[in-house]
């Protein structure tokens, strides 16, 4: 059972490992750490592996296991650090609500023209996604 | 929108292949103004910006906004065109 526990941990990180590499060639490293809402499903995999885990101290040879699972423990815990608590930003207070005006701005675009958001207003519906950048 | 300058937003639209227009924000003017500043948020210490949202509409105001506690969560696409299309129509 401590060979099925390993398979789905190890298993359960390939999988997300393969998904970090797929996406990192065009979107970059920082891709491989968006999380889009909690990964219940990836944290089911590797918390599961740790109960076959101790799921297999029944049997013989415990000391080995028992090591295994240690190592499991820690790196299924600090996965599950990271989704949880790891990723929050400090507390903060939005300055703008649902109704107000969007603050005044002039800046650049990539191509340095010159955008400006009283320019906005004869104009459509605008979209601001704010991103962390660096990449 | 992100604090990167004009050149590195550049790479990264031909990179991407994309449409949208990457406003370079160094002073973070935007993110004063909205309250989304992350300060020293960026791994060298640089200020950035809290993950956000905001959809405004045609007349400057603000008719949705997403933003969440974690700083590696971004708005779902299925959100954001829900937001869109709440928004009232043209008249």
């Amino acid at each position: 059972m401590i060979w099925l526990s390993i398979l789905l941990v190890v298993g359960t990180l390939a999988v997300v490992g393969a998904g970090v590499s797929a996406e990192v060639p065009r979107l970059g490293l920082g891709a491989g750490q968006l999380i889009l809402g909690v990964p219940w499903l990836l944290l089911a995999g590797l918390w599961g592996g740790v109960a076959l885990g101790v799921a297999s101290l029944r049997g013989s040879r415990r000391l080995p296991k028992l090591g295994v699972l240690l190592l499991e423990v820690a790196v299924v815990g600090s996965a599950t650090w990271y989704v949880f608590v790891g990723t929050l930003g400090p507390p903060h207070t939005l300055a703008v609500e649902v109704g107000d005006p969007f603050p005044a701005y002039a800046l650049a675009d990539q191509d340095d023209t010159l955008h400006q958001r009283a320019s906005l207003e004869p104009r459509s519906p605008a979209l601001y996604i704010f991103y962390r950048g660096h990449w | 929108m992100s604090i990167d300058p004009p050149e590195v937003s550049r790479r990264l639209k031909r990179r991407l292949e994309s449409r949208f227009t990457f406003l370079a924000d160094p002073e973070g003017v935007l993110l004063d103004g909205l309250g989304i500043r992350h300060r020293g948020g960026r791994n060298d210490g640089v200020d950035i910006a809290f993950p956000t949202a905001v959809l405004v509409d045609a007349g400057g105001v603000v008719r949705w906004i997403y933003h969440s506690g974690s700083i590696r969560e971004r708005a779902r696409a299925e959100e954001i065109f829900a937001a869109i299309s709440a928004l009232p129509p043209r008249g």
